[in-house]
This record gives structure tokens, sequence and C-alpha cells, in this order.
């Protein structure tokens, strides 16, 4: 007897593997019904099944129709999408329709294998022709069988679905099939390394943030303001009590007011956008209209405030008709008076900037030269806390989207990231200037915020990181005293000492303009590798490299060593000493000397 | 006058001899006439006669402050005068008018007063405001802390951050304006309007309101009545039952108990005339109870109840009573149906046995031919494997039809027992219903009509056997009714089966348990074979030349050891533990000495440690050999370099590092590493992660297109914050998170108080 016994016998076993140039394509997809009927066939008697002799007997004798029909209106057995199941010959005679196979059942074997590329096989051999293909299975009878034998037997064909293949319109991309069974796709860290590895080549090739310099004043920009409503006006104030108005998509200043006698300390724009506040070192406060005056007008302010004392800096209320001026105290104005509302005042010096929080918009901060940074309450009209630092703070800006925390710029060259709640530490220390902070702005997404320093350089900053991701500078930009951000997030505004005002991306590689949809993809999917591949070497050292002029790259160089001679000694101090007496303090605290309450 | 005291003065200067510190001198030398007490008022005139010195004589006149009942002449002092004056007194006017009392009584009020603390000072005050206004500040901003937390949390943030909202009209608007225009919501709109379903949501849709308002009140207070008597009924049996439950008396209790039991008897057999499909469902039951009791000890007097009983029992006889009626019960709740199925074959025998050995081989074997369809199946396919292994032996013309066949009735096969076990719960049934003393000669008759045509059927080969019950049962299947004596006679040989299926093992292993009781000695192998064998010789006495048979029987039997020994671990637990060690050990034995033999061939050691070797030799730095043969000297086929020229030029490499796997045996450490690979890979574990397997996991997700679905591959991908180019980004608002932004103006409180606010301008203006 021969073993295994006919029933144990899977069909697919005895069938004819599919044909040779078919194979590499695809896996045929094997109907498991085999260890089912198997028994089932045993038991009733009639197996559906043939064993092999009389499979390979068949195959000798059969004509070798290809079974594949040419649409599925002509043959209504390959039903869409489904497998279906059909009795009786007809299968033989819509072969013969079909595909003009053979009409002699009785065929050579050669002929067989020429009969047709794709889908030459025999009963149930299975015809491996395409992944979109469905099987279907036909019975046929015997009398298709020349050997009249009392046998039915299954034959599995394909049916290809246009559906899945067809493209409804020619703009429509190609429907490509692809097996995600990741058995099939091996080396995919590798293969994304590499990726990971172009993008950021890429990213660092394309890296070209400059893109504007406004020139035109006669001296060093001393301030900087962004329009509230319109992307393209920015407002510059310089040293000789110049003001101008700018439109950055042409690049080119609209319009030029003298407004003061010497600096212009202090520029804001009203938050509805229709008028900006200015001071000067000639003690005055001018409101102008943000719209030129007409032909033959005089360039006029709106309103002058004649002050006592200088005012150093200017800031407008986000909702009310209220602006704040520092100088020896902090004046809160209403726009119609001349006189301040309120002034408030702790301790003696010169107050250098005032800003208003964005989004709790009675709270104010101030920072002044004896090294402190206050905040006030205006509906109170009171101060509310004051903290001092190591050196002088010359800039605070409150973050947009997070109420309580805010950033200083500080002489130090460092800049702190405080939660006003919590003064005592800040969240954060940001070093990688080398020279003294003078200004710093938020994103408007609060993600991120700029700085401008002593040491001609800008950097970006994210704000829980305390390293720098970005340094952007040129040769001929001096020190850098203003920076904005622009409020669509895209782009930076800078101005400095050699009187220029420039323009640079946020995103130094991000290409301008408006992106398709797959180049949209491709960006994300580029950023998604960098994050995740950031930790390898390679593409770390990639990433972060960044040419820096002689001066700025020395003095980090010079700077490093300081500083770790700073830590040697604090280390040798710690280990030579009665364990415990000398305290060891976070680089988060040093710098704070004193909260007062 | 003045010019005396002047004198005066001068002299007194002139008394002291030391001239240095004039003042202090002065204030000495004052005290020692007038006391220390009134130094400042000496302080003073000394201070008047300095000023006197210089020339002028502007002295004035002291000037009257006080009234003082002693009035000098030259000036006014209180010195001297004992009394207070009172404030009261001085208001006093000669006359006592009335207008001054209430001036007088103002005055006392203020007196009893008390005097108000002084007030802090500027600096304290306003500390403690700006802490104050801090707290409050604080606590405001506190309200930010989840957006804050959730923002810095988000996959995905999408600036700007207000949205232009979708303005969604109201159901009514909508619905007013729209018609239904194909059929299906045609029907959608009948089916509404019919049930007049509302389209906003009132409580009570119009039908039920209808329904409500349906009842009338005569209705309802029907219900109610019927409601509350069935109330009062069910109430009232509960607390007959609540009483009847409190009775304590037992012999009530008994007979209560027995009561029903007759009762139950008597439906029962009441059901069996009428209902016999019923009964045989009673009949179920009555097994089910009969199981429950087996399983249990509950009137094995193994309780502690009947342990009492049992020390009793020597001294009293009500005690020994009443163990012995437990016992009867117990006998009686288990042996019920034993009766029926047993009586055939096995006359007596092992209920006597019963009562000692545990009920869990019990339970185990009742299971072995019960419901378990695993021991079951296994019991059923040995014996079919036993069939088609002999087969072939005994009948070699058969084998090849055989194996199709045997095959082919695996299920019938079971199909077949459960129907015999139908057929014989039938005949039970029936004899039951008879008297059993009837049944048990008739069954035994049948037995013997069994034997005699197994006799003249000179006992065919079990498959043939198996190939008859397959036609009966189709003869049956066919003719159920028709022919029953052909029925009363197959079923006698099919009922052969299942007991030699059953009793060996039964048999068997009750003697061995016994006898493991009994000796705890683990001969038990031997015994028990040739006692059994006796007893089938006697029971079975034309089976006898079946040789075929026996074998079969005899690997059932070691089949069943096979049972025994990886049966439950309850099992094993009851039946004494040391014997199945001992077998299992064996078999570990054999298992051990199998794999032996397996692998005799191989020693893996020693190849390892050849392995080993030649890894360490090739990991060695190799020598640079340098000579050059035939260089000053001679040179040609099979001339060698001399020694000295080759030990001259062999440069020795250096030693390397000490292998790491030097002192490990068992261990080869690859200290190849690749330096180009290295420098693409991460050598310290990145800062979030805590664990490398966590890092590893990370980057083994392949987020590209090639390996993801389009709809996986955009949520990957997906950017952490989203601007739209040429939108103002402005800065968070309390609207945009859902928070009620405060209507109350930012504008300092002064400003909302001008009269304060001018009288500060007016101070700041002064200054």
């Amino acid at each position: 007897m021969q073993w295994p016994p006919p029933w144990r016998r899977s069909p697919l076993v005895s069938a004819t593997p599919p044909p040779g140039p078919t194979t590499g394509l695809l896996r045929p997809r094997r109907v498991s019904e085999a260890g089912d009927s198997s028994t089932e066939g045993a038991r009733t008697g009639h197996s559906h099944y043939v064993t092999p002799a009389e499979s390979a007997m068949e195959r000798r004798s059969q004509p070798f129709p290809s079974l594949r029909p040419a649409s599925p209106t002509n043959a209504p057995a390959h039903g869409r999408g489904s497998d279906c199941t059909a009795k009786e010959p007809p299968l033989a005679n819509v072969c013969r329709q079909n595909y003009g196979a053979a009409q002699d059942p009785v065929e050579p074997a050669g002929r067989r294998s020429a009969s047709h590329v794709t889908g030459s096989s025999l009963g149930k051999a299975e015809v491996a022709c395409g992944r979109r293909w469905r099987w279907a299975e036909l019975v046929a009878n015997s009398s298709w069988s020349p050997a009249g034998r009392a046998t039915e037997m299954k034959v599995k064909m394909l049916s290809r679905n246009p559906d899945n293949y067809v493209r409804e319109t020619k703009l429509d991309l190609q429907r490509v099939p692809r097996n995600y069974d990741p058995a099939l796709h091996p080396f995919e860290v590798p293969r994304e390394y590499v990726r990971a590895l172009n993008a950021t080549k890429l990213e660092r090739v394309f890296a070209k943030p400059f893109l504007a310099s406004l020139d035109g004043h006669r001296d060093g920009v001393n301030c900087l303001a962004k329009h509230p409503e319109n992307l393209a006006t920015v407002l510059s104030g310089a040293c000789d009590g110049e003001v101008r108005i700018w439109n950055l998509t042409q690049r080119n200043c609209i319009r030029t007011i003298q407004a003061h006698e010497g600096f212009v300390r202090g520029i804001c724009t009203r938050f509805c956008g229709t008028s900006f506040f200015t001071v000067g070192d000639d003690k005055t406060v001018k409101q102008w209209k943000m719209d030129g005056p007409g032909y033959g007008d005089e360039e006029e302010p709106l309103h002058t405030i004649l002050g006592k004392t200088v005012y150093t800096g200017i800031d407008h209320h986000w909702k009310e008709a209220v602006f704040a001026t520092c100088g020896q105290q902090v004046d809160i104005w209403d726009e119609q008076r001349t006189n301040p509302i309120c002034s408030m005042t702790w301790g003696f010096d010169s107050i250098s900037s005032v800003k208003f929080n964005p989004i709790e918009t009675f709270l104010l901060g101030s920072c002044a030269s004896d090294r402190n940074i206050v905040l006030y309450d205006m509906r109170q009209a009171t101060p509310l806390k004051k903290v001092i630092l190591d050196m002088r703070t010359n800039t605070i800006c409150w973050n947009p989207m997070e109420a309580f925390i805010f950033t200083a710029a500080n002489e130090d060259y460092n800049l702190y990231t405080f939660d006003m709640r919590a003064l005592d530490t800040p969240v954060m220390v940001h070093m990688d200037h080398v020279s003294a902070v003078l200004d710093v702005d938020y994103s408007p997404t609060g993600k991120e915020f700029v700085s401008a320093s002593f040491d001609k350089s800008i950097r970006i900053f994210p704000v829980d990181k305390s390293r720098s991701r970005e340094v952007y500078h040129t040769k001929r930009m001096q020190h850098v005293i203003c920076v904005k951000w622009t409020s669509d997030s895209k782009y930076i505004m800078c101005g400095s000492d050699e009187m220029n005002i420039r323009l640079w991306k946020a995103n130094a590689s991000e290409k301008l303009g408006v992106l398709t949809s797959r180049e949209k993809a491709a960006k994300d999917y580029n950023q998604k590798l960098k994050e995740k591949f950031q930790h390898y070497p390679h593409i770390k050292r990639i990433a972060r490299h960044r040419h820096l002029p002689k001066s700025i790259y020395s003095q980090i160089q010079e700077q490093r060593i300081m500083k770790e001679a700073r830590r040697r000694k604090e280390v040798n101090r710690i280990k030579h000493s009665k364990p415990g007496s000398v305290p060891i303090v976070s680089e988060k605290k040093k710098h704070v000397v004193a909260v007062v309450k | 006058m003045t010019a005396n005291r002047l004198a005066e003065s001068l002299l007194a200067l002139s008394q002291q001899e030391e001239l240095a510190d004039l003042p202090k001198d002065y204030l000495l030398s004052e005290s020692e006439d007038e006391g220390d007490n009134d130094g400042e008022r000496k302080h003073q005139k000394l201070l008047e006669a300095i000023s006197s010195l210089d020339g002028k004589n502007r002295r004035k006149l002291a000037e009257r402050s006080e009234a003082s009942l002693k009035v000098s002449e030259f000036s006014v002092s209180s010195e001297g005068s004992g009394e207070k004056l009172v404030l009261a007194d001085l208001l006093e006017p000669v006359k006592t008018s009335s207008s001054l009392a209430t001036v007088k009584k103002q005055l006392s009020r203020v007196k009893s007063k008390k005097t108000v603390e002084l007030p802090l000072n500027k600096e304290e005050i306003e500390r403690i405001h700006r802490e104050v206004a801090f707290n409050k500040t604080a606590q405001v901003l506190s309200k930010w802390d989840p957006v804050v937390l959730k923002n810095r949390q988000a996959e995905q943030l999408v600036f700007p951050l207000e949205k232009e909202e979708p303005a969604i009209a109201p159901i009514e608007h909508v619905l007013s304006g729209w018609k239904a225009r194909t059929p299906l919501e045609q029907e959608i709109f009948n089916l509404l309007h019919k049930n007049k379903q509302p389209v906003t949501d009132p409580l009570l849709t119009p039908v039920e309101k209808a329904s409500l308002r349906a009842m009338s009140l005569e209705e309802a207070k029907m219900r109610r009545a019927e409601l509350q008597r069935a109330r009062a009924l069910q109430s009232y049996y509960e607390a007959k039952a609540r009483r009847e439950k409190k009775i304590k008396s037992k012999k009530y209790h008994k007979v209560v108990k027995k009561g029903k039991a007759k009762k139950a008897l008597k439906e029962f057999e009441q059901l069996q005339k009428v209902n016999p499909t019923v009964a045989l469902e009673e009949m179920e039951k009555i097994e089910n109870a009969r199981m429950m009791e087996r399983m249990s000890l509950k009137h094995q007097n193994s309780g502690k109840w009947a342990k009492s009983k049992a020390i009793m029992a020597k001294y009293d006889l009500e005690a020994r009573q009443a163990m012995q009626e437990q016992l009867s019960k117990n006998k009686e709740l288990t042996q019920k149906l034993q009766v029926a199925s047993e009586s055939e074959e096995e006359e007596g025998g092992t209920e006597v046995e019963e009562l000692l050995v545990p009920h869990v081989v019990n339970e185990v074997q009742m299971n072995v031919d019960g419901p378990n369809p695993w021991m079951f199946r296994s019991c059923t396919s040995d014996t079919k494997e036993a069939a088609t292994q002999e087969d072939p032996e005994q009948l070699p013309e058969l084998a090849a039809h055989e194996v199709s066949a045997s095959g082919a009735e695996e299920r019938p096969v079971a199909e077949e027992e459960i129907l015999l076990r139908e057929f014989e719960e039938r005949q039970s049934l029936r004899k039951r219903s008879e008297l059993n003393q009837d049944a048990e000669p008739a069954s035994s008759q049948e037995t013997k009509d069994s034997s005699s045509q197994e006799v003249l059927s000179e006992l065919r080969a079990l498959s043939q056997k198996l190939k008859e019950k397959h036609q009966s049962r189709k003869q049956k299947a066919s003719s159920e009714g028709t022919v029953p004596q052909v029925q009363r006679e197959e079923p006698a040989p099919e009922e052969e089966e299942p007991l030699l299926l059953q009793r060996p093992e039964r048999v068997q292993t009750l003697e061995e348990l016994e006898e493991l009781g009994k000796e705890d000695c683990f001969q038990n192998k031997e015994l028990p074979r040739p006692l059994l064998e006796g007893q089938q010789s006697e029971r079975t006495p034309n089976n006898r030349p079946d040789a075929p048979k026996e074998k079969k029987e005899k690997e059932q039997l070691i089949n069943l050891q096979n049972f025994l020994t990886t049966q439950s671990p309850s099992v094993r637990s009851l039946a004494v533990p040391t014997i199945i060690e001992e077998l299992e050990d064996e078999e570990e034995r054999n298992h051990r000495q199998m794999i032996k033999e397996a692998f005799a061939g191989d020693d893996v050691i020693r190849d390892f440690l050849k392995e080993k070797r030649e890894a360490v030799e090739a990991s060695k730095p190799k020598d640079v050999d340098l000579t050059l043969p035939g260089w000053g000297e001679w040179g040609g086929v099979g001339l060698k370099p001399s020694a000295k020229k080759r030990r001259q030029f062999l440069i020795k490499a250096p030693e390397g590092p000490p292998r790491k796997d030097k002192n490990l045996p068992n261990v080869i450490i690859s200290e190849k590493r690749n330096i180009h690979a290295a420098a693409h890979q991460v050598q310290v574990l990145p800062y979030p992660f805590t664990h490398h397997r966590q890092f590893e996991r990370t980057i083994q997700t392949p987020i590209g297109s090639t390996w993801n679905t389009q709809r996986a591959f955009q949520k990957l991908t997906t950017p952490k914050v989203v601007t739209k180019p040429g939108h103002i980004i402005k800065p968070i608002k309390a609207e945009d998170v859902g928070y009620q932004s405060s209507s109350r103006s930012d504008l300092p409180v002064i400003q909302r108080n001008p009269k304060r606010i001018t009288t500060r301008h007016n101070k700041e203006e002064k200054l």
C-alpha cells in the first residue's frame, strides 16, 4: 500500500508547481481546506481529489486550456472579487471560446506549455499570475475527463478584478500593489538609516537661511516691532532717532520718520495695528499713525507726551488702550491722558525693558540695571516679586503659549527661562552665546525662541533645550541689538549695529513657497527620519556641524576651558573639604542670587 | 539776678579741679546737691548759661504754658503740684449747665476706647501687599497648567489655534427645509410621523402619553387590588416558611423529609406510567445524585459528627446505629444504578471492597467509561489500534479490506457506543420497573446467549465483529421497530466489548490499590496479573482460546498503568506515592539512557575546546617573516635559509592584550570588532531612554512607506508642529482652550476710583 493514504494527502502536494517565469513574482495563495476535506472525503467515500497517479494520468491526457477569462463579463463564473464554484462542463466550452484552446481533448503535452504564458496549468494546479487575481474554483465533471472516471475534481483558477488595478482617471497615481509582510523586507533599519543620513546631509546642503538685508538706516538699529495684523510690515527705530517702516515682501522701506532726537529707545505697535508708539532719548513718548500723511502734509505724531525722565522702553497692552513705559519707574499710561495712570517702582535704578504678558494681560515684567527682574500686576498696581541674578538682564520675553513662562536675556552670555511662580530656580538655562545676550523673542508657536547677542550672531533655542539648535551669522553683521520672530513663525528679523535689518528663515533648509503634497510627505518623512536616528554618531555630527566665524569659534574654545577650570576647582574644593561643608549647587541655581518678596 | 547766677555757676566751675569735660563735670557737681533725677533740668540751665555768655543779655522769661498751683512771680511751673489736672474739670464751668452733658458723654466714650496700635512702617505694608498680590496671581496662572501640559505633550499642534467653527444649524431648521425624496427616506418619515416621534427630545413621546392616558380608573384599581393580593399571599407564605424553618425539633424535620421523599417516589412512579421520557430525565437526576454522593464524602462517616460518634460508638448503641444508618444510606445512594449496569456481568465481588476504596479512584474509573471524552477516546483508539495491529496476523487475507474499513469506521464506532449506552440505560430502566431479581437472571441468560453465539461464530476476529456492529447499526437505523428479536440478539456481542474495556482496568486498579493499602509494597505488577488472568479464565472460559483478545487486554492493562502514573495529581496523592516515584525514576533513567545512546558518537565538550583553541589561534597577531631565500647565501630548490637568518628576519608580533575569555573555559568571546560599523553605531544610551531595548524598539519599527501602508505612513510621519503659511499666529487665549476670559478690565483699581487718582497726581505734581 501507499503511504500516506489518499485521504491524508493534501491536494496541494500533488499539484504541479507554478510555471517558471511567474514564480518569482508572487507566492501562490493556498486555500487551506486540505485538512478538513481529507477526512471528510475519506469517510464519504468519494474524494474531490485524485491520487497522484490518477492526476498524472489526467495531466498527460487532458487538454490544457488556459483558464483565465478575458474579462469578467465573458465568464460569469468569475464573480467580482469572490470565489465561486460552477458545476458542469461549460468550463471546457468556455475555455475554448475564450482562448481558443485546443479543441481536441487529447493533446500532447508540448502544446500545453506553450498555450499561455501566465495561466497555464492543469487540473487543480495553482497558477500564480498576479497578486490581485482571485481563485475561482470550477468543478469539472467526469465527462470532461477522457478516462471517464466518476470523479469530480476541483479546478482552481484566477480571476482579475479591474477595480484593483485600473485608475479612475489619468491623473490618478498608478496603483502599486505591495506586500508589507516584514519577512519580505529585511534590512529595513539599515535602509532607513541610509535615508536618514542622506536627509541630514541634504538638510545641511540646503541650509541657506539668509534671505535679505534691509538697508537704509543711517545709524545702528536699536529696536524692532512687528505689525500685529500685517505680516509684511515691520517697524524699526535707529540710534539717530529715525523710524522706518519696511515692507518685507518688496524688501524696501515704505516710510521714514525722524521721530526723536537721539536714540529711539523703544517702539511698539497698537494691538489693532492702526498706530504705533515710540520713546526716545528726548524724554518724549510719541504716538504715530501707521499710514503715512497725505500728500503735502507734514509728518507729525498723533500725540506727544513730554516726560520728566528718559524712557528706555515701551510696550503696548494686548487688548486695551493702555501702554507701559519704563525708565526710572514703570509707568502705565492711558492713551488719552498725558499722565500715567499709575507708576510702580521697587528700588531705584533705571529699568531697561518692560513687557506685557500676552496671555494674562494684566501681568508685566521688567528688568533693571541693578541685576533684577521685577514682575508687576497692573490690576492691583503693585509689583509682585523680584529675582536678582548674577548679572544684568537686558530684555525679557513672555512665552505666547504658556502664560507663566518667560525668558530673560542676560549679560552673562546666558538666557534664563523662568516659571514666574517659582523664581528661585530657572526652568532652563540656555547657554551657547559667547557674549552678552541683548534681545530675545519667542516664536509664536511658543516652542522656540531666538536670541540676539553682542557676539555678532543670533541663535535659535528650543524652549526645553539648553543648547541652541541653530546659529546665524554673516561676515558683515555686527553686534545684533534687536531680534524679532515674525508672527507666522517662518522668519526671523534682526537689527544690528551696522545699520542693517536682516531677514532669515527660521528653518534654515526649509523650502519656501507652496509645497505639493508629495513634497510635504517627503519633508515630513525626512524630518521623522532625522528625529529617529538623531542619536547615531554620524548623523549627529553632520546635523550639528556649523561654520562659525573665527572670533566666535575661538571664544567658544576659551569659554570651554574656563568653564572646565571652574568646574575642576569646584570639584577639588568639594573633594578636599569636610563632606557637606561645601554645598553642591546646580547650574540652574548658581545664577540666581536672591528672590525678593 | 542773672549776674548772680552766672557768678554762681562760674564759681562752681572754678571749684572743679579737672577741666576736661565741661558739661559732664558740671552735671556731676550739680548732682551733689540736687540729685540725678533732675539732671535734665540742670542741663537746660547750663545751656542757658552758656548761651548767655556771649555778652548780650537776651534772656527771655520762661513762658507759662501750664496751669499750676504755685505761680512764681517770674514763671509758671507745675513743680511741686501733687494733683493731676483732669480734663473734665477744665470743661466744667462754674455753674453746671445741661448743654455740656453731651460733650461729657462723648468724652467718656472716647476715653473708654482703647488706643489704636501703631501702623506698620511703609516697607512692611508694601511687602505684605506684594505677597498677597503674588499669591493671587499665581493662583490665576495655575489654571493654565493643564493647557500647557497638554500642549507640551501633544502629538501634533496645529497653528493658528483658533479654528473657524462650522456653523451648525439647529435640527428643526434642517428638517423644515428638507423633503424626503427617495423611497427609503419616505419610508422613514412615514414611520416617524406614524409614531409621532418627536424630532427634538421631550420626556415622553406622544404615543407614550396616549398610552398613559388610555388606562381607565377602574382598570387601574383592579390591577392594584390584584397586585396587593398577590403581595399579601407572598408575605403569608414567606412567614410560614420562616416559622417552619425555625422549628428545632429533629423529629419533625425527619418526618417532613420522609414525607417529601415518599411523595417524590410516588410522583416518579406515576410519571413512569404516564410519561416515560420525563421519567427518564428524572432517572438521570437520580443518577446525578448518585455521582455526587460518590464524589463527596458525605455519608462516609468521615465528617466531624461521624468521628465524634465513632468515639461514642463503643458505649452508645444509638451512636452505633446512627453510623450504620449513614453507611447504609451511602450504600443505597451509591449502589442504585450500579445494580442495573453491572448485574449483567459482574456477580457481586467488588461491592464489598468498594467502601474501602477511596472514592477518587472510583471516580477516575467512572470517568474512564463515563462522560470524559478524553479518557474515552484514548480507550477506544487503543482498542482500535490493537485491532488494526492484530488483524494482519490473524487474518492476512482480510487485511487489505480492513485497513480502509477500520479507518472509515472510526467515528461510527464512537457513535455506536453511545447508542449502546443508551440502550443499556433503557434496559436498566425496564428492569427497574419490573423487579430487580427478575432482571438479573434474564441478563445472565443473555450473556450466556451471547457467549454461545460467539462459540457458534467461531470467534471471528474483532474487526469482523466491528463490521457486524456496523451492519447491525444500519439495520437498526433502517428497521427500528420491525425486528425486535434481532435487536435482542445483536446487542449481546456488542455489550461484550464495553465490558471488556471497562472491567479489567477496574479490577486491576482496585486490587492494586487494595494491596498497596495492605502491604505497602510495589510487587503489585507481578501479583495482580496472574490473579486477574485467573479471574478472567474463570469468568470467560470460552474466551480463553482467543489469543488476540487477551493480548489486547494486556495492552489495555499497560495503558491503564500509564493512566495511573500520569493521572491527575489528586490520584497520585491518594494512591501510594512511593511506587509512582519509583516508576518515574525508572522512566527517567530510561530516558537518560536513550539520550546517551542517541548521542554516543558526539563529544561536544572536546569539539568546543577545539573550536576555542582555533578561535584563540586565529585572533593571535601573526609573526612577520622577512627572510629572503638566496639573499647572501646559496639558494635553489631544496635549500632553506639558515636558521640564524630566519631568526634574524622574523619579526615577532607583539602580544596582544589578554583575551577576555582566558579564564572562562566554557565561553568564547569574540574580540573582533568592526570599526567601520562601530562608527555608525550608538555607543551610549541616549537620554530619554532607560533601557537599550526601548531604544532598539524605536529604531526597529520602520516608518517609511516602503514598509507601511499609506495610512500608517501618514500617521507615523505627522509633524509635531503644523503652521499655515501666511497666517498670523496670535498668542493663546482663554477662549481657545475653553476657559472664560475674565470680563474684568485690566486697568488698575485706582483707575476706577478717580478721586484717588487726582490726589495721587497732585502729589506727584508737587514733587
